[in-house]
């Protein structure tokens, strides 16, 4: 077990993070989902030692936290690299922030010069090593702060949001990298990710946090919005993307409602069909990426959907990038998650 | 106009001949401007460093403070100076009234108050995320606080010049605890109200070109390490 988080609960104002137990095992890949202010980036920091939890104690490979013993936590949080959402890139040159964390560890500099440099060659900015952070672009910067983060030999890696600003060829080397350090060294890897297509590549663990819970099931396609009653058990969900979203749901629901759809539940369609699911909705296929069991499929049909298909009926189909699809799924496979 | 145009030539002249009395005016501004700030700043830097990192009681007050000083008239702080050094004064027996000293004493107390407040803002901004990315990073407590010190330094810069601009510009203070003397004590800003109450236009529009150059070159290095600044966030 790498993470063992055990009643563990903060609060900020009105919300509430509380995971319950969460359990997390040595070199595994793990993929932390749900909505915007779900609590996810609390969650991560949680588990990357950086954030004390109000209640409950935390294990990190065996031992328990204490954070009265600060050498100790130290050592704890140097077995972790941990990339915050939010990172900061140092006013120095792009190599001085890439072997800023090497650095502090006190390795040796010959050491620090071929890793570092390795590594801004793997993310393809070995030719901006000397350059300042001016006129760096977001996903030059972004690089930056991954080399920074992925430079270091750590048994664990957390990283928030990394592809945040990559093009799609930053999110694949990402996605290599991660997955030959998961492969080849037994790294474990927890990661929030806003890119479905590059994260799934990795075929990660999916942790699903909504509303500051963490679910014991994944979810997945998870939506925030309200509900009206239209009939007997039945709902309509909308917000500012989605107007018409039937659910059922057996209790009274009124007002702000979470909901989650499993991507085995939804059937594509290349025109509209009247069936007996309640749900057909427009849409058009954003990404496809295939998976060594399955082929999955994001498309935008106001909010983004995952579908998962498989390879033959990709080819019968003819999918790709940009076709026309209809979404169809039961009322009774939306399911209230909140 | 033609004393206007009279004064302008005249203090092209006084420019480009190198005339003493001028350059040992420009001199003595830049000196006394120059040694304020740099009192100001080994007193206001900490303490705003202080301010920032510690958690004590009353310290949102003393920024506050700090924060309504900031727009205090130059003749105000220049009058409590004087109540101070004058011979009446608690401070009057070491007749500095009408010194360089009593100049630099009354500018440095000017311009703490800025230096302070907006060394607090600048660096308050800076504080978490620079810490936080350093311990996401590993950093140990002293780390963190070195590679804040570092990442601190282009908006402390910017600041200081801020408060070398504000000093090098004022009359008030120079003026009642200077007393505008000549050769010693007469600054640009107190020479310029003199002359033009004598009707010299040359030597005030020297002054007042020189004035400006420095607040243009003030502005553009301002504008550098802004940019320096903004460029790491």
């Amino acid at each position: 077990m790498m993470f063992l988080l055990d009643d563990t609960r903060i609060s900020y104002g009105n919300f509430t993070l509380d995971p319950g137990r969460l359990e997390l095992e040595k070199g595994r890949i793990y993929c932390l989902t749900g909505p915007n202010g779900s609590g996810k980036s609390t969650l991560l920091k949680i588990i990357g030692l950086q954030l004390k939890p109000s209640t409950g104690s935390v294990e990190f490979d065996g031992e328990k936290v204490n954070r009265a013993d600060a050498e100790k936590l130290l050592k704890q949080r140097r077995k972790i690299s941990f990339m915050l959402q939010d990172s900061r890139l140092f006013q120095r040159s792009v190599y001085d922030n890439a072997a800023y964390a090497l650095k502090i560890r006190g390795v040796l500099p010959a050491d620090i010069t071929k890793r570092v440099n390795e590594m801004l060659e793997r993310l393809e900015i070995g030719h901006l090593a000397k350059r300042s952070l001016q006129g760096l672009s977001g996903g030059e910067s972004q690089r930056v702060r991954l080399a920074r983060n992925l430079v270091l030999d750590t048994p664990v890696y957390i990283l928030d949001e990394p592809s945040a600003g990559l093009d799609t060829r930053g999110r694949e080397l990402l996605a290599d990298i991660l997955t030959s350090y998961n492969r080849e060294k037994g790294s474990t890897i927890i990661f929030c990710s806003h890119h479905k297509e590059e994260a799934y590549r990795m075929s990660p663990e999916l942790i699903a946090v909504i509303d500051g819970r963490v679910s014991s099931i994944p979810r997945e396609n998870v939506l925030s919005g309200s509900a009206e009653k239209t009939g007997d058990r039945l709902y309509r969900f909308f917000n500012d993307k989605i107007d018409h979203l039937y659910f059922s749901y057996d209790h009274e629901q009124k007002g702000k409602v979470s909901l989650a759809i499993d991507p085995d539940e939804i059937i594509l369609s290349l025109s509209e069909v009247h069936t007996s699911a309640r749900n057909c909705l427009p849409g058009t296929v954003q990404s496809i990426t295939e998976t060594p069991s399955s082929v999955q499929l994001t498309v935008s049909a106001g909010e983004d959907f995952t579908v998962l298909i498989t390879k033959n009926s990709l080819e019968e189909m003819k999918l790709a990038k940009g076709s026309p699809v209809y979404l169809l799924f039961k009322a009774t496979a939306v399911k209230v998650v909140n | 106009m033609d004393y206007i145009f009279g004064g302008i030539s005249e203090a092209m002249r006084l420019i480009v001949s190198g005339d003493g009395e001028f350059w040992s005016i420009v001199w003595l501004s830049v000196k006394l401007s120059s040694i304020s700030t740099l009192l100001a700043s080994f007193l206001g830097v900490p303490a705003a460093f202080f301010l920032v990192l510690k958690r004590f009681r009353g310290r949102d007050m003393i920024i506050t403070i700090s924060n309504s000083l900031m727009s205090v008239p130059t003749v105000v702080v220049g009058l409590f100076v004087y109540a101070v050094l004058s011979r009446r004064g608690p401070l009057g027996d070491l007749a500095l009234l009408f010194t360089q000293v009593a100049v630099v004493i009354g500018q440095t107390l000017l311009i703490l108050p800025v230096v302070i407040s907006l060394t607090v803002s600048t660096i308050r901004a800076l504080d978490k995320s620079v810490r936080e990315t350093a311990s996401s990073l590993g950093a140990d407590k002293k780390q963190q606080l070195m590679i804040f010190f570092s990442e601190a330094r282009f908006g402390v810069a910017a600041c200081l010049i801020t408060a070398f601009s504000r000093v090098f510009a004022e009359v008030g203070v120079s003026m009642m605890l200077g007393g505008n003397l000549r050769n010693y004590t007469r600054t640009i800003t107190t020479a310029i109200a003199l002359e033009t109450s004598k009707g010299e236009f040359g030597l005030s529009i020297a002054l007042g070109i020189v004035l400006l150059a420095v607040a243009f070159a003030i502005n553009f290095t301002f504008l550098k390490f802004t940019k320096l600044y903004r460029t790491a966030e």
